[in-house]
């Protein structure tokens, strides 16, 4: 027990948490001092303050830390296997005929920014439902098409996450816990549907992986059974993807494992020959597969009563919604969406930048992506960093998660597992911010990617989340 | 104009780095302009035509990058050089721990496990949430802050108490634990008097004349201000006193405070009357009989409690230099001031060494005018005149909203000691230098001018200006002691060795009778 | 767009053999190389237009290739090594460089303006003293240069276009940038100022001493005829077409102020050429 006389037995050593003139003094006199950076909790909202002291009350905080240990033990032993390929109108649960499927939280056609409605247009033209794009924009905001969010169809979806009934999507099985995740696949090149563009070749390409790519992997997997993502995903990291803006290493072994299946299947040499190739073109082709498995490990950990574990993180390019396990079903905390920081290609300007989108901040909730930073130096100087900055930035995120997941491990920092399980309360109390990796796409429909670089999520959204599951635990109390 | 040249040899960045680098260049604090070109004939040209040519970067060939760096006035731009150099290296060096901050008490915990004391200076609306979360981890806690409401103060004190953990503050400028200074701290020898103090630089001044004295401190530990009101109750003074007296390093306890509410008091000498170790008591101002009645020692000022402790802690008396008072000197002093110069300004960054100083020149004139005064009709306010003798307490909360403190930040005080010295009434200016852990790193070399021309001012107008000035410090403390005493003494300044002499010597200097 | 590309006369010397030699920079999007007969060598990252002497790579970032600076590179027909890596020429298309045609159209002028007016824009507002003054100075020598072509002085056109070399900032001097830019015209057939093309071997000899050897190189190509095929296209729009957004967005993007230095270059020799064809 620390006492004070125990105190005066033993060597001091002082947490300093404000002015670091003292930590200077400490330091000069040989005291073991480590410095806490001091930001007002919550950006000092008064509400959410009292609210989080309601959570760290006596009786409560114990329940929360339990239903969080929970939660993080079921991402942790989440087993996400890749189990087939499929359209999306046959699989994925509550997708309809006149059904769009989209990134981040609900979202209306007219606040859709303009790589959403890019999307969604090339995708009404791909399904034959409208003739042009014109004629694709009339439709979309007649009211035919019904929208609706990814994430509450047991689904992610890259960027603009655009996800129509007749295209092929990844089906991924927990293995621990049953729950099942859909993702669309990855379009390779810059200029493609879910950044927006929509021109012929975008929807030439979305018609031969319907006919060809979204066949021949269905056939694959048929042969193939199951493939361990969870194993794949702590290779990758392993060999320096952080899963989320770099998958070479990621997507070098998904296809060493398909490869075996893919040439069994029936196509010719010829369409065999063109996937191939269509996976070489781009390192992203296994993205959409990561993501499959941290949706399929977040929405296993998701309903959880009493938890402030973020279970999604997800961004329309308009908004910025969370969800946290600790509130059920699809209740969604808002937020604008934010500025997404970093370099651009060649040719465009900051002004030109979309703002954040896409369901890929799935990989980050989980753990991956911008939190493992530090696995994949390569790509350090994309936002700017050194290796040194990336290592700070996962043991920073690690001052807001849960814990650490042991089957996924950073070898830089001597397998340190993945920080796991985003508290909100941690969140407001440290004002530190999840960092996500991600993509950008021009702001304007019909162009596609210009960028890649790092995003916060605005605060307001954590603060939202706190109110209500204050609310809902005091209902819960009653 | 101060101008540095880098020459970076056969260096090519793209011109999309080297504007990058320009930019984080102009961003370096001090830095007026940088700029880069490639070391060619013409570029060097247009350097000499505007100045800034210089030896470097005549040498440089086309193929080398010149990065001319402009600094602002009062730079000094080695060091600039260094930070734009900083800022353009690309990182490689893996950060040491120290590099690493946290966000929070819970994460620091976490990484730290032997971490026993938290040093809380955060805003004072955010003080109690973050010291809650420091006890709840199991840490004794130092607060800093102020601006703490009593409720707060109270649930945190009564937290704490469960836990068996200190809650020094809110509102506390000083402690040493096991020999370590936290905050406001003077560097002393280890000894065996415990100190429990309410008051942030008496708690200074009594571990500084323990020093003095030949004695050392085993543990001093603050309690905040507002403790020993009848609210709180005390409750970090009692714990203190406890765990003093179960601590086997401590032989003689110091107790230091302004006199407490009654039911404190009561429940202090209930505590002192069972205590097996010597317990010698200061609250300023208090009442001797009061004090002796609990089998305490009683200790009229800070200086007479060092002493006293010292002795009982097993010092020989007759060792001791106990820096009597210089009767020769007040005569001295006397016969140089004018029948007109009558009157003592203290100015003090020590909010206890102003309250002691005054409290022993009232003693013998009466009547003084104070910020701090408790009595509504010898308040002065700030920016009012000085009148009759006049003591400020520039620490005091009316002066510091959003400035540092004058231990931190003397300059406040600047304006005042000058303008003291236009009164022809004034004879006396007493003044107090604070060194230590926390203070200014040369405290005397920011008053100097201003002393300077106070003795100017007087001596133009053909009179003597007596600068009375304590330097509360040891020789062990970061600042030179005894270079800034020399540096004082070499402007006329007169020395005093306690806040108890400054207040004897200034009350000395003007009275009115031959000794 | 995707496949990759080879300047034909890189490939030729590649074909030749014994191809040796050092690398001498590395940039994100390219890679200089310089042989032991000290000729310098680009690889380039697949986005950037066809340049002179120059192959591209299937690579977005060259600088995380861990290529790095004075590592050996040897080369044949069949492939190029850097350090430890690799590159296949196998496949790669090779490209030449046209000589086009000084074909002037009705927008020439209203281009000139245009131009004129959006660079006029794009000016940093709040120079340093020195930024000022070396601005003072390409202005000062850029007009000096433009004047001295109207007038056919070939004395002065020889002394700015010499006094530009090395002058400003940059990896490559803005001076050499505009000189570029004035090449860029110059290489025209039938170019109204075809004549006084020869000077500029002599601007190119001293500019080996006098500017740093990236930007020598640059123009020594540029005098072989060998322009990156942004800078021509933009000219070429410049005479020939109504709408030059695109081009110009292009040639704007070229190092973070070159493209613009080489517009102003462009600008100069064209409007030169404008105001002489109509006599005033």
């Amino acid at each position: 027990m620390n006492t004070i006389n125990g105190l005066f037995k033993n060597e001091l050593e002082v947490v300093n948490v404000g002015l670091e003139m003292f930590q200077a003094d400490l330091s000069d006199q040989g005291v073991k001092v480590s410095q806490v950076n001091f930001l007002p909790p919550a950006e000092g909202d008064v509400e959410v303050l009292e609210a989080l002291d309601y959570l760290d009350s006596p009786g409560i905080k114990e329940k929360i830390d339990l239903a969080n240990k929970e939660v993080v033990e079921k991402i942790i032993n989440s087993r996400p296997a890749l189990v087939g390929f499929d359209q999306a109108i046959n699989v994925i649960p509550g997708m309809k005929k006149n059904m769009i499927i989209h990134a981040g939280p609900p979202v209306e056609w007219k606040n859709m920014c303009g790589a959403m409605r890019g999307a969604v247009t090339g995708a009404l033209v791909f399904e034959g439902l409208a003739k042009d794009i014109e004629d694709a924009e009339r439709l979309a905001a007649s009211g035919e098409i019904e929208f609706s969010p990814c994430h509450e169809h047991a689904t992610v979806g890259s960027m603009a996450g655009v996800t129509s009934p007749s295209m092929y999507v990844h089906i991924v099985e927990n293995k621990t816990y049953g729950n099942v995740s859909y993702t669309n696949l990855s379009e390779q090149l810059s200029k493609i549907l879910r950044m927006g563009a929509n021109d012929q070749s975008v929807i030439d390409r979305l018609i031969w992986m319907r006919d060809v790519l979204g066949p021949m992997l269905k056939e694959a997997m048929e042969i193939a059974g199951e493939i361990d993502l969870r194993l794949l995903l702590s290779q990758a990291l392993h060999m320096g993807d952080e899963c989320h803006n770099r998958n070479v290493a990621g997507t070098t072994i998904l296809i060493q494992a398909l490869t075996p299946y893919l040439v069994q299947t029936s196509f010719s040499t010829k369409d065999k020959v063109d996937v191939f190739n269509f996976v070489a073109s781009s390192d992203y082709f296994s993205g959409p597969t990561w993501m499959a498995l941290a949706k399929n490990a977040m929405d296993a950990a998701h309903n959880v009563e009493y938890s402030s574990v973020v279970t999604t993180m997800a961004r329309n390019g308009y908004e910025f919604g969370v969800r946290v396990s600790g509130l059920e079903g699809n209740q969604w905390f808002t937020g604008p969406a934010q500025v997404v920081v970093g370099p651009l290609f060649a040719g465009f300007k900051a002004e030109d930048s979309g703002l954040d989108i896409g369901d890929s901040a799935i990989t980050e909730t989980y753990g991956i992506g911008g939190f493992a930073m530090s696995t994949a130096p390569a790509i350090v100087s994309l936002v700017g960093g050194t290796v040194n900055d990336s290592i700070l930035t996962t043991k920073k995120m690690g001052e807001i998660t849960v814990g650490e997941n042991p089957n996924v491990t950073i070898p830089i920092l001597n397998f340190l597992g993945i920080p796991t399980g985003i508290d909100i309360r941690k969140v407001l109390e440290t004002g530190v911010l999840p960092l996500i990796d991600t993509a950008i796409a021009h702001k304007e429909p019909g162009i596609g990617m210009i960028g890649a670089g790092v995003v916060n999520p605005p605060m307001e959204c954590f603060k939202k989340a706190a109110l209500a599951l204050r609310d809902r635990i005091k209902d819960l109390e009653k | 104009m101060a101008v540095k040249t880098i020459i970076r040899k056969n260096t090519y960045f793209d011109s999309v780095s080297l504007m990058a680098l320009s930019t984080k260049a102009n961003g370096v604090e001090g830095v007026k302009q940088v700029n880069i070109a490639m070391g060619t004939t013409m570029n060097k040209d247009v350097l000499k035509n505007t100045g800034l040519l210089q030896k470097e970067a005549e040498d440089a060939k086309p193929g080398d990058l010149m990065i001319v760096i402009e600094g602002d006035e009062g730079y000094d731009m080695d060091e600039l050089l260094k930070n734009v150099e900083e800022v353009m290296e690309r990182k490689t060096a893996q950060g040491e721990d120290k590099d690493v901050t946290y966000s929070s008490i819970e994460a620091a915990v976490k990484q730290h496990k032997e971490a026993n004391v938290a040093v809380i200076s955060v805003p004072g609306a955010y003080a109690s949430r973050v010291a809650g979360k420091a006890l709840r981890e199991g840490l004794h806690v130092m607060m800093f802050s102020d601006n703490v409401s009593l409720e707060d103060e109270i649930a945190l004190k009564k937290e704490a108490h469960e836990r068996g953990l200190l809650m020094m503050g809110p509102d506390c400028g000083t402690a040493i634990l096991n020999g370590k200074g936290l905050c406001f701290a003077n560097e002393v020898r280890k000894g065996s008097i415990g100190i429990v103090a309410a008051s942030g630089t008496g708690a200074q001044e009594v571990s500084v004349r323990i020093h003095d004295f030949g004695g050392g401190v085993s543990q001093l530990i603050g309690t905040g201000g507002r403790d020993l009101s009848e609210e709180v109750g005390g409750i970090m003074m009692l714990d203190g006193i406890k765990a003093l007296q179960e601590d086997e390093g401590t032989k003689t306890i110091i107790l230091v405070s302004k006199p407490p509410a009654k039911k404190v008091a009561d429940k202090i000498y209930e505590v002192v009357k069972k205590s097996e170790k010597p317990i010698v008591i200061c609250f300023l101002g208090g009442v001797k009989d009061e004090i002796e009645a609990s089998g305490a020692i009683y200790a009229k000022t800070t200086k007479q409690a060092a002493l006293q402790a010292v002795i009982l802690s097993g010092v020989p008396e007759e060792t001791i230099n106990k820096h009597s008072l210089n009767l020769q000197l007040i005569e001295e002093v006397k016969a140089k001031l004018t029948p007109e110069q009558k009157y003592v300004r203290g100015l003090f960054c020590g909010g206890t060494i102003c309250s002691e100083v005054a409290y022993l020149v009232k003693e013998e004139v009466g009547e003084i005018y104070s910020n701090i005064s408790k009595d509504p009709k010898y308040i002065i306010g700030n920016l009012e005149d000085s009148k009759g003798h006049t003591f400020i307490d520039f620490g005091d909360d009316s002066f510091t909203q959003g400035r540092p403190h004058p231990m931190i930040d003397p300059s406040l005080r600047l304006e005042r000691i000058v303008k003291e010295a236009k009164d022809p009434e004034v004879g006396v200016i007493a003044i107090d230098m604070i060194l230590g852990y926390g203070s200014h790193m040369d405290p005397v070399g920011a008053t100097l001018p201003a002393i300077k021309e106070a003795k100017k001012i007087a001596a133009e107008a053909g009179r003597h200006l007596e600068i009375l000035a304590f330097v509360l410090g040891t020789e062990l403390d970061p600042q030179v002691f005894d270079d800034q005493v020399e540096r004082l003494m070499a402007e006329g300044v007169t020395i005093s060795s306690s806040s108890e002499n400054t207040g004897l010597l200034s009350r000395g200097f003007i009275s009115k009778e031959a000794k | 767009m995707n496949e990759l590309m080879i300047h034909d006369k890189f490939l030729e010397r590649l074909q030749e053999g014994n191809f040796r030699g050092t690398v001498h920079s590395v940039f994100q999007k390219a890679i200089n190389i310089m042989d032991e007969e000290g000729i310098l060598y680009t690889i380039l990252k697949k986005e950037m237009d066809k340049g002179p002497m120059a192959l591209h790579v299937l690579e977005d970032d060259l600088s995380c290739l861990n290529i790095n600076v004075k590592d050996p590179v040897t080369g044949d027909e069949h492939q190029l090594i850097l350090g430890k890596v690799s590159i296949s020429l196998k496949e790669m298309i090779p490209y030449g460089f046209l000589q086009r045609e000084y074909r002037p159209s009705p927008f020439l002028a209203s281009n000139i303006k245009k131009v004129r007016l959006q660079l006029e824009e794009m000016k940093d507002e709040n120079p340093s003293p020195y930024g000022r003054e070396v601005e003072r100075l390409l202005n000062e020598r850029l007009s000096h240069l433009k004047n001295a072509f109207m007038r056919d002085d070939e004395a002065n056109i020889l002394e700015a276009s010499l006094k530009l070399i090395g002058l400003g900032p940059g990896l490559t001097p803005s001076g050499d940038d505009m000189i570029l830019g004035i090449l860029s015209v110059l290489n025209l057939k039938n170019t109204p100022h075809e004549k006084y093309r020869y000077l500029y071997e002599q601007v190119i000899e001293h500019a080996y001493t006098q500017t740093n050897i990236l930007s020598y190189f640059g123009l020594k190509r540029a005098y072989d005829g060998w322009i990156r095929q942004d800078i021509t296209d933009f000219t070429i729009a410049m005479i020939e077409k109504e709408n030059i957004e695109k081009e110009l967005e292009k040639i704007l993007q070229i190092g973070s102020s070159s493209g613009q230095d080489i517009a102003y270059g462009i600008l100069s020799l064209l409007e030169a050429s404008d105001i002489e064809r109509k006599g005033v």
